[in-house]
């Protein structure tokens, strides 16, 4: 009774909360509906083989990883059995006429079931706690989160732990024995009863605090111990229900170890209290299934119910956010493995760059907007260096379509008004970008800054290319004689005539006065199509291009500093 | 012969197509592609962080050099940032101490030389890993001459023009890869497929696909420019080598740029031979 009462307060809250977090995902699909039909193409497009394929069988992560595959099929498969046949045996026991909890092959099955949920569990945290290719130290640092995928799998652990315990002080508990003989025997006293417990004793590993050596009869008098007549009782009173416990090969063996300390602490009932625990675990793994990484279980199959977008239609559907695919991502790590741009991470230390860790911000923004500039812009520059090579999405055993999602948080991130660098060198003003009241009044003010002693501060921009970098070493371009070659030979300067600021040769000039700063916000620099003419025709051997790109460098830490100002002036 | 693949970040998701062209040429040729755990070149970082470029490039130098084997790659631009990876690489020494670093991480190093499987002569050689461009590998290691005596089903004389491509040729002396201002590698090779190869202003100048992100309205108005070009040049077709280039041309354009079509130079190639490698017919019809 107390346990059907709980039992629906627990499903009330579990629904209450997959509503919850469904309408979530809605609310959060109306603000990025930018029409309607691309959103109808992308929810109905669905991918039936998908669908079956990796929801059941889960092809994609057998296919990403091998050993991880097994891992989650002996969790996935126990799982199943153990809820189906176990936790709801009083609608399932319909199926098998001839069910009980203490007989042959469910007791066997249940065993393992549960070991294979408990080893598959093991191989979770022990996995989580070693990664091959991905720097542990590293990304410590990065990711707080880590911790929360590992809850789940941890509650799994203790509701199986819980329920072996509960299993093993309940085939060993005398008091449990006595409650049954009591309910299913009319036997009451000796000496038959004594013959029955110590035939229960042998084989059914009952632990007993007095020692069972003889029985007395009704006329007061001693006779043997018979174990045949505890046969036959045996037969006659419990064996519809119980079989020997030892196909239980992990509870039986456990109920001989701890049968006799079970016993000394027997009036305190530990069957029953590993029994409640064991239960409240199962309430809480329900309670916070919407919640949990477990979500994924109902995820996934969402997810993977889409069809991968193609390349060509990828930037129809920019404003569309996958929200299924959001929540899908079990953190599993794969995609970072193969990520094609993880030197990126491992230069900038900007965990942002990785796409298990850019799925998680993302999914963040999404519900809250800027709730932290800081991250944001990480995670925009981390977008940024993206390729869209699609490796991520190839490899995710949950079937995102991350190449997708990358081109969504572009444009979620632009509504939200956090730009990339390239927009914010392109919106700024000439006097926002150098800090200036007008061009005259830099170049009196920075005439000290000759080219060569350009100081550490404007230098900072640049920490990565040092003060090797060509900018800061005047021999690499004070030669320039202002020919026009590089840029006679431009295409940026033929086909963006109306709309570009400097030449190559106006930019060399800017360095030569020292105005590496000014120089980085050129549109020149920033639509540099890096195709070296400039380089190659300058009579000066003057690595004209290799400088435009320094110089790129350079301006996106001014932007980014642009960027950041501009969004802790809106959340001031 | 054996080389590293190395398809880069465009074909893998963008423009597999190509990327089946090419390894169904290579296997026609006799050439087997191991697949290396590669990342991205480095290009597209030039601009933001140079020593992540140069980390990137290194990285896939390194993997192949534990492997023994020269890299091949059918794109220009990864072609070039693997090269300038290692000019910097070897060049500044702030980068390389942080490269080398990043490196130890993984448990790469980078050494000047190790044994090579050498595509040429099938031996291991102690020498530095090469980093081939498809061009280039069939022009020095196939030649056009042993390519034009195996040519199968010779084309039916298409008009093209040749898209060079800039970051194999420039900085030649980064790339040393032909010259400059007048290559003639990718000329060679097309003759020897049986193609018409016209003479076009526009043949070394870029196709403009780096502003195809950021500056749209450049790249646009290069792209419809020199469709249009091509076209008064007399071609049917722009022959590409290099996956920018084709994704740069078989973006959108407006119906007054003429007819003229990209498709690259693995797909001529391929079909010359009679090698199943998507076949021009298809590509002149769907682009990609």
């Amino acid at each position: 009774m107390v346990i059907k009462t709980a039992l629906i307060i627990v499903l009330v809250l579990c629904a209450a909360g997959l509503v919850f977090r469904f309408s979530s995902l809605a609310r959060l699909g109306k603000v990025f509906n930018r029409d309607r039909q691309t959103l109808a193409a992308a929810v109905f497009r669905l991918d039936y083989a998908g669908i079956l394929f990796n929801t059941l069988l889960q092809v994609r992560l057998f296919r990403a990883g091998k050993f991880r595959w097994l891992a989650h099929g002996l969790v996935f498969t126990g799982f199943i059995y153990l809820l189906a046949v176990h936790a709801l045996d009083e609608w399932t026991q319909n199926f098998f006429a001839w069910y009980q909890p203490g007989i042959e092959p469910f007791r066997f099955l249940r065993n393992l079931a549960g070991a294979m949920v408990g080893l598959g569990c093991l191989i979770f945290l022990v996995r989580r706690v070693s990664r091959s290719r991905i720097n542990l130290e590293r990304l410590r640092r990065g990711l707080r989160f880590r911790v929360r995928g590992t809850v789940s799998v941890v509650v799994i652990l203790c509701l199986i732990g819980s329920g072996f315990v509960a299993e093993c002080l309940n085939i060993a508990s005398e008091y449990r024995f006595d409650e049954m003989v009591e309910e299913y025997s009319d036997l009451s006293g000796e000496p038959e009863l004594v013959h029955l417990q110590a035939y229960w004793a042998r084989d059914y590993h009952v632990a007993f605090r007095e020692a069972l050596t003889a029985a007395t009869d009704g006329e007061g008098e001693t006779q043997p111990i018979d174990l045949e007549e505890g046969r036959e009782l045996n037969e006659a009173y419990c064996l519809e229900c119980h079989t020997r416990p030892d196909t239980a090969f992990v509870a039986a063996p456990l109920a001989r170890l701890a049968g006799p300390l079970g016993a000394r602490a027997g009036e305190l009932r530990p069957d029953r209290v590993f029994y409640w625990l064991h239960v409240g675990f199962a309430f809480v793994l329900l309670m916070f299934f919407p919640f949990s990484r477990m979500f994924h279980l109902v995820a996934i199959p969402l997810a993977t119910a889409r069809r991968r977008m193609s390349p060509d239609k990828i930037d129809d559907t920019m404003g569309v956010l996958d929200l299924a695919g959001l929540s899908a991502c079990t953190h599993c790590g794969f995609c970072s493995q193969v990520c094609s741009v993880y030197p990126d991470y491992q230069v900038s230390d900007n965990p942002q760059v990785l796409p298990h860790v850019k799925i998680e911000t993302l999914k963040r923004l999404a519900g809250k907007g800027i709730w932290d500039p800081g991250v944001v812009m990480r995670l925009r520059s981390g977008n940024d260096d993206c390729t869209r090579c699609g490796l991520c999405a190839d490899i995710c055993p949950s079937g995102i379509d991350l190449v997708r999602l990358w081109t969504a948080a572009d444009a979620l991130m632009d509504r939200l008004g956090c730009p990339g660098n390239y927009t914010t060198a392109m919106d700024a003003s000439f006097r926002q970008w150098t800090g200036h009241g007008h061009a005259g009044a830099v170049v009196q003010g920075n005439i000290r800054n000759l080219p060569g002693q350009i100081d550490i501060r404007e230098g900072a921009g640049a920490e990565a290319e040092g003060l090797s970098g060509l900018i800061n070493q005047a021999e690499a371009f004070e030669h320039c004689v202002q020919c026009t070659l590089c840029t006679n030979a431009c295409p940026v300067a033929a086909y963006d005539l109306g709309q570009n600021d400097f030449g190559p040769h106006q930019v060399m000039n800017l360095l030569r006065l020292g105005e590496a700063q000014m120089a980085s916000g050129s549109k020149m620099v920033w639509h540099c199509l890096t195709c070296y003419m400039c380089q190659e025709v300058c009579p000066q051997s003057i690595r004209v291009a290799d400088i435009l790109l320094e110089l790129r460098c350079r301006g996106q830490a001014r932007a980014a500093e642009l960027t950041r100002e501009q969004l802790k002036g809106d959340s001031g | 012969m054996r080389l590293a693949y190395f398809p880069g970040c465009k074909i893998t998701f963008g423009l597999a197509s190509y990327g089946k062209a090419v390894e169904a040429l290579m296997a026609g040729l006799g050439v087997s592609l191991v697949r290396l755990p590669f990342n991205c070149c480095g290009n597209p970082a030039r601009g933001k962080k140079l020593a992540a470029s140069v980390l990137a490039a290194m990285k896939n130098i390194a993997l192949a050099q534990d492997k023994g084997l020269d890299i091949l790659t059918p794109c220009q631009c990864c072609f070039g940032q693997l090269k300038h990876g290692r000019h910097w690489y070897e060049t500044r020494r702030e980068i390389r101490e942080k490269v080398d670093l990043a490196l130890a991480e993984d448990g790469l190093a980078f050494r000047e030389t190790g044994l090579v499987h050498d595509a040429a002569s099938g031996r291991l050689r102690e020498r530095p890993v090469r980093v081939r461009h498809l061009l280039d590998f069939l022009y020095r290691e196939i030649t056009p001459q042993v390519l034009a005596g195996r040519m199968k089903m010779p084309l039916k004389r298409e008009r093209v023009v040749l898209q060079q491509g800039c970051h194999a040729l420039r900085p030649y002396s980064v790339t040393r890869f032909d010259n400059p201002f007048a290559p003639r590698i990718f000329r060679e090779l097309a003759l020897a497929s049986g193609l018409d190869v016209l003479d076009w202003s526009k043949e070394i100048e870029c196709c403009g696909d780096p502003a195809g992100d950021t500056h749209k309205d450049l790249a646009f108005r290069m792209r419809r420019d020199k469709l249009a070009s091509a076209a008064a040049a007399g071609a049917d077709y722009i022959c590409t080598a290099c996956t920018h280039c084709q994704i740069q041309y078989s973006r959108p354009v407006p119906g007054d740029a003429g007819h003229v079509r990209a498709i690259p130079f693995a797909v001529f190639l391929g079909s010359a031979l009679g090698l199943g490698t998507g076949g021009v017919e298809a590509w002149k019809q769907d682009g990609v």
